[in-house]
């Protein structure tokens, strides 16, 4: 008898631990915040109509809330476009790139700070924005591991431009 | 006497429609705390959700009593008992006491409402940002499309912002006022009808339909300003002065720009048609459009049904007999697909396919008897 409800105590107990435990797990599980296909990259024929779009886009996209989906989707754009031309060594664009994406990453919050003061509930686009954050750093840290700490940019006819790779990537870290 | 009793008629009818529509109120939309108001609309409400076959049957009443009526104005004005200033009366007064209804059988002016009011409330972009994006917006626990970026285009974007001002932030006053400001638009397509046709027979065919009645005076359908356009663009275009066709293009350009199925109308100009010729190919064009396009994206709405209508009442009855009547029997079966959701409180299951059949059955008799007419040589001679 003293057995059968011990048993039954156990197998309570680790129902509700079981169950508890999905909350642990809950805490550990980050929704995937999925970045964009790279665009157009530097040397396509469409690569500054893209630009220029991008540019005017920013028109389109009026009203606080438009401008933060606008300002995050030129930030992944930029960015996934830096980490591409990083992976191919072209260091001067990439980090062109960079600094863009970061100058969109910054000019969020004004945004989602304008519209809160407005009234708008932006609770979901915080989150997303974090979510974007963390994407980022994931690629900007994976960065910082597989490129020179600095590196001298000779283009043909032109001087040579040093690059401080490493000290651009952890302010871009600093930023988003 | 007569002309007085269609009068009372209406007024009779349209003013319990009225009432019977507001039991329809959307559970999560609270119009007025006054006490008289809540009372009956806890009744009404009690009515129409809980008592199904019951509201599905007198609304199908409040159907064939707007149809018969409909005919009997008809009937009126062919015979010439019904004169112009009766019938600007008749159509005042239903209009009149028609906006005042609860849009019971579409969504849509809830969505319109909301749209506005992203653009000129929120100064959002609704074209980018969709209304369920801010989610502390009142207007999202009675908009159904809350998870659409706007479906219309910038035309009615903004002339929305005309009514969506005039509603001062009420959502009664803004849905009233929307549903006038669409009523308007009707009563100038009545306006345009006489003036292309100068028969109030084409008046009463559109204007009194009871599809008309429905979908624009109590759901405040945007199409109808999409369609006034169209047939202001076209009438204008038909003319000889160099002003009238840059406004006609203008006036087509704008309707297009409302919701594009009016592009199609670009065809018959091309091929330099005019007069019932134009209006005939612009009515089949856009029947096809409703036909074929329409299911495909969606289903058939009653009220894209007013495509099609405005052309085949500017046509004259003798030569545009087969198109009228078509569109009084789709008119017909069109209205009835609001029975079955009324009936059983959700669209699945044998919704689609009773929906289907009360369309199809009015429109096929519809098609088979005048057939037979044709071939008794009853019609021979007056098609031309």
């Amino acid at each position: 008898m003293e057995n059968r409800r011990n048993k039954g105590v156990r197998m309570v107990s680790a129902v509700i631990l079981l169950f508890l435990g999905t909350f642990f797990l809950h805490n550990n599980v980050f929704a995937s915040y999925v970045l964009p296909y790279p665009s157009y990259m530097p040397g396509n024929k469409l690569y500054r109509l893209s630009r220029l779009i991008d540019t005017f886009n920013k028109y389109w996209y009026f009203g606080n809330i438009a401008q933060v989906k606008y300002h995050l989707g030129l930030s992944d754009k930029y960015l996934v476009e830096a980490k591409t031309l990083f992976d191919y060594n072209q260091y001067l664009l990439a980090i062109d790139a960079l600094h863009r994406s970061s100058d969109q990453f910054a000019a969020i919050m004004p945004n989602v700070l304008t519209a809160e003061q407005s009234g708008d509930d932006m609770t979901q686009f915080r989150s997303e924005i974090q979510e974007a954050s963390i994407a980022h750093k994931t690629v900007i840290t994976t960065l910082l591991q597989t490129t020179p700490n600095e590196f001298l940019w000779q283009p043909e006819r032109a001087s040579a431009t040093r690059l401080y790779i490493h000290n651009e990537l952890s302010t871009a870290l600093s930023i988003q | 006497m007569k002309k007085l009793l269609l009068l009372a008629s209406y007024v009779v009818s349209t003013v319990l429609f009225v009432i019977f529509s507001y039991g329809f109120v959307d559970k999560n939309l609270v119009l007025s705390n006054n006490p008289l108001y809540l009372g009956l609309h806890g009744w009404l409400s009690a009515l129409a959700f809980n008592e199904r076959p019951l509201v599905t049957g007198i609304y199908l009443v409040f159907l064939v009593i707007f149809f018969v009526l409909y005919a009997w104005a008809y009937r009126m004005t062919k015979r010439r008992e019904l004169r112009g200033r009766d019938i600007i009366l008749t159509v005042a007064v239903t209009y009149g006491i028609l906006v005042f209804a609860y849009s019971l059988v579409s969504y849509d002016i809830f969505n319109y409402m909301t749209t506005a009011k992203m653009l000129f409330t929120h100064h959002e972009n609704p074209y980018i940002v969709m209304p369920i994006e801010i989610p502390n917006e009142a207007s999202l626990a009675f908009t159904r499309a809350a998870n659409k970026v706007a479906l219309y285009g910038p035309t009615w974007l903004l002339l929305s912002g005309i009514p969506h001002v005039l509603g001062f932030g009420n959502v009664w006053l803004t849905m009233i006022s929307f549903k006038l400001f669409v009523t308007l638009w009707l009563i100038g397509g009545l306006y345009l009808i006489y003036k292309v046709t100068h028969q109030w027979q084409a008046v009463i065919l559109f204007g009194l339909n009871p599809l008309i009645l429905i979908e624009i005076v109590v759901s405040g359908h945007n199409d109808i300003v999409m369609m006034v356009l169209a047939l202001l663009g076209l009438h204008l275009l038909q003319k000889s002065s160099v002003v009238d066709k840059l406004i006609g293009w203008k006036a087509l350009a704008l309707s297009i720009l409302v919701k594009g199925a009016t592009a199609v109308l670009i065809v018959p100009l091309l091929l330099k048609l005019k007069g019932n010729k134009l209006y005939r190919m612009s009515f089949w064009l856009l029947f096809a459009v409703f036909i074929i396009f329409t299911p495909l994206r969606e289903e058939l709405y009653p009220w894209y049904a007013v495509w099609f209508f405005l052309f085949a009442v500017v046509m004259p009855s003798d030569i545009a007999w087969f198109e009228q009547g078509l569109t009084i029997a789709f008119s017909i079966g069109l209205e009835l697909r609001n029975l079955p959701y009324m009936f059983m409180g959700y669209y699945a299951g044998p919704g689609p396919t009773l929906r289907t059949l009360l369309t199809v059955v009015p429109v096929g008799l519809y098609v088979v008897w005048s057939l037979r007419m044709k071939r008794n040589s009853l019609w021979n001679g007056k098609k031309t």
